[in-house]
């Protein structure tokens, strides 16, 4: 199996009109699934894949790529997904290897 | 251009099929000029069309039109330009991806079905309680530029990569090795051939290929009704 390759994490922080309206929605489903303010990983993952298959489909989340800290999971089409991260899961756009964050999921 | 992708197809958990699936995306020359006649496009496609018609009659026109177009970027971007709108009808959307849901609720299948090794997919969480993830297969073609043909060129890369998911799936849930009932194999195979289809709406496809000469005129005539 092919080993995941840490992509570097730009420090620049995207503003929220960055995401797609089909992101948005996404994103706002998983949120109101996720009702803690501290979430592990997998609950994000199970909460974004159920968003995801809510609103599209035959909907999918995808491996994106990894950071130091570990898979980055969400949408081919638009580059972003979820991370785990020291603060908690953040939301990120993948763009050409390079990570751009979007801020926390849950706020 | 060539993408690399990250899978090694002598892993024992892949079938034949499906390696054959893979090879085909793996030959996939994109946004490069088609050494293939238009007639090639509109086989592939046609093949494509009656398959998928076969499975869901009611969504799309049984005599499909089938028109060519060619050029360069800029040509290509109107045409995603053009599909993208959001009164656009988003074949994808429409009749494609419900298709596939319906086929695999059908047999019953899902990725929770792979080998656990399996190189397809990811599994994270602990046993019994874990995501099972598809790994994807999009081709790294570098870096695309950062304008609206490098836009476009991303949006229908990921769009067509969504049809190999699909069509390694319906694979997958089939259980067997023949390929030619898989509607999504034919469109797999157009992309192979250097054809883009832009569906325009359930009757009019637009079958694009790159010129070899990207400044030339770009056309669109019809093939067949």
């Amino acid at each position: 199996m092919a080993a995941l390759i840490a992509f570097p994490v730009s420090t620049t922080v995207l503003p929220p009109r960055a995401l797609s309206t089909r992101d948005r929605i996404i994103i706002t489903l998983a949120r109101r699934a996720l009702r803690d303010t501290r979430v592990e990983f997998g609950d994000a993952l199970r909460a974004l894949r159920d968003a995801v298959e809510e609103t599209i489909p035959d909907g999918r989340v995808f491996v994106l790529g990894s950071t130091s800290a570990g898979p980055i999971v969400g949408s081919l089409v638009s580059g972003v997904g979820i991370v785990d991260g020291a603060a908690g899961v953040e939301i990120v756009q993948v763009r050409s290897g390079i990570v751009r964050r979007l801020g926390a999921l849950v706020r | 251009m060539r993408g690399t992708l990250e899978i090694d197809l002598d892993d024992a958990t892949l079938t034949p099929p499906i390696r054959s699936i893979i090879e085909i995306w793996a030959e996939v020359d994109w946004f490069a000029a088609s050494g293939n006649t238009d007639g090639v496009g509109w086989r592939l496609f046609r093949e494509h069309h009656e398959n998928t018609r076969r499975h869901v009659p009611d969504h799309l026109a049984a005599n499909v039109d089938i028109r060519a177009a060619s050029g360069g970027l800029a040509e290509f971007t109107t045409w995603c330009a053009r599909v993208r709108k959001p009164s656009g009808w988003d074949w994808k959307y429409s009749v494609l991806k419900p298709m596939s849901v319906a086929h695999s609720k059908a047999l019953g299948w899902s990725a929770n079905a792979l080998p656990r090794t399996s190189p397809l997919v990811l599994r994270l969480g602990e046993p019994g309680n874990e995501s099972v993830i598809w790994r994807g297969l999009y081709p790294d073609l570098g870096k695309l530029p950062a304008d609206p043909a490098g836009e476009c060129a991303s949006f229908y890369l990921g769009y067509a990569h969504s049809d190999l998911v699909a069509c390694i799936q319906w694979q997958l849930a089939e259980n067997h090795d023949d390929l030619s009932r898989n509607p999504f194999v034919s469109l797999i195979r157009c992309y192979q051939a250097g054809f883009y289809p832009f569906c325009l709406d359930a009757a009019t496809v637009v079958l694009f290929r790159f010129a070899a000469d990207e400044d030339s005129i770009p056309r669109a005539r019809l093939v067949s009704r």
